[in-house]
């Protein structure tokens, strides 16, 4: 299943972004989300590098309390 | 583990024997993750699902609203169904020019359109209706894919097409030609899946909830291709190519006919993108097709509450570990390189909802 994974900006240089998510930083292309307010601090979806959507901080929160409870079924191992 | 690779991938190993693919085998570490709405309340399924399920999130969103009245016993009414089929082909006609504009472009050596693309997403995704919609892509493809009007694209006939295909400078028909020489497709290859209805899945019960129907499923015992060549496989533009073994081809056919069809108003029933069955005592399951093929959710609700959430996804029909990227990927032949690019080319015209990667076996 093709999961979306909620990242905060803490940076913004153009188009590109420093995201974080749980301590892990990526670059991610802010490009398809031209003409949406986005600033330091706000959530996106990501998928393939891409923001995909502006999310609310509560909906990141959300989508993260679920995948909480998914890593912790699988087990540190995986 | 690390978080933000919760996601998964697929891993698309190739063992090479004398230069050709010898076996394929497909390992998946994408978590079942709609367990996860189980114990939520029918309201925060609903806005949950598209929210995990971002890539195709309205898909997944109107495929849960769905599901669950159906589980409530409600039945839609033919204006809710045509508001969710317009809502799903909006949304597929971003992820056929994803593929299009940025994805096919990089794997080709051709300039991927991604200013073109970022303007085109925005607005389909922002369309408010089928008239809105067409608007917006009759631009896109004239401007920027097929170089020419959509009706008069899709009106050609074989020697016109195949003029457009060798002598057009338009993105469509530079991808096209890009696949000449890519692997054409096994002698026993894959079935497509036939038109279906939510009904159907209905009948085979429980089954499509276990967790081994949800990663490898299957159609009267077999994997079937699903996505846009399953459903445009007829159609004159595209059957040619499938005819001569050109299946890569082909599926990049089939998306720019859908995406044809849209510009020029072709919409079809609401009822071929989606349907809605009960399954069984507060059980409900839809079928929604999506761009990358058909998806299920089947979910029962006890006591205003998810008892059971399973979703079928297209992606595990195309990378079922007998389904066509298997079959297909069998037929590749060349030296490492060629076999690793050619298994990419193959595995995006599959267009997986995740992210993959080709790697050489011994």
């Amino acid at each position: 299943m093709c999961l979306g994974i909620p990242m905060q900006i803490v940076e913004i240089n153009g188009f590109n972004a420093r995201c974080s998510a749980k301590g892990v930083e990526r670059e991610v292309s802010l490009f398809l989300l031209q003409g949406e307010e986005l600033a330091v601090g706000d959530y996106v979806m990501v998928h393939t590098g891409y923001a995909q959507q502006k999310v609310s901080e509560q909906d990141a929160l959300d989508a993260w309390a679920l995948y909480d409870e998914l890593i912790a079924r699988m087990g540190p191992a995986q | 583990m690390n978080p933000v690779s919760l996601r998964g991938k697929l891993v698309l190993n190739l063992r090479v024997e004398q230069g050709c693919v010898a076996s394929v085998s497909i390992v998946s570490t994408r978590p079942l993750a709609a367990g996860l709405l189980k114990g939520k309340t029918p309201a925060q399924a609903v806005h949950l699902a598209p929210l995990i399920f971002s890539l195709c999130g309205g898909a997944q969103g109107v495929a849960a609203q769905a599901a669950l009245m159906a589980a409530q016993g409600g039945v839609p009414d033919e204006l809710q169904l045509a508001n969710w089929a317009g809502a799903i082909r909006r949304e597929a006609s971003s992820e056929h020019l994803w593929r299009l504009m940025l994805d096919w472009p990089q794997i080709s050596g051709v300039e991927r359109l991604e200013q073109a693309y970022a303007g085109c997403r925005r607005l389909c995704l922002a369309a408010r209706d089928d008239r809105e919609h067409a608007a917006v892509l009759k631009a896109t493809l004239h401007d920027h894919v097929l170089g020419m009007p959509a009706a008069s694209w899709l009106a050609q006939g074989p020697l016109a097409f195949a003029a457009w295909r060798k002598n057009s400078s338009s993105l469509g028909a530079t991808l096209l030609r890009s696949t000449d020489g890519a692997a054409g497709g096994s002698e026993a290859a894959t079935a497509f899946l036939p038109a279906t209805t939510a009904r159907d899945w209905a009948g085979m019960g429980a089954e499509i909830g276990a967790p081994e129907f949800c990663r490898a499923p299957v159609w009267h015992g077999k994997p079937h291709e699903v996505g846009a060549l399953a459903r445009q496989r007829a159609h004159p533009l595209v059957a040619p190519s499938l005819a001569n073994g050109r299946r890569i081809e082909a599926r990049i056919t089939a998306r720019l006919v859908e995406l044809a069809q849209w510009a020029s108003g072709e919409f079809g029933q609401a009822r071929d993108w989606i349907d809605v069955a009960p399954c069984g005592p507060h059980t409900g399951l839809v079928r929604v097709e999506t761009a990358r093929g058909v998806l299920l959710h089947r979910v029962r609700v006890e006591h205003d509450a998810i008892a059971d959430y399973a979703v079928v996804a297209p992606t595990e029909w195309n990378f079922h570990p007998r389904g066509v990227f298997a079959t297909d990927a069998a037929c590749i032949s060349g030296n490492e390189a060629d076999i690793v690019r050619q298994a990419q080319g193959l595995a995006l015209s599959l267009d997986p909802c995740v992210e993959f990667e080709a790697v050489l076996g011994c």
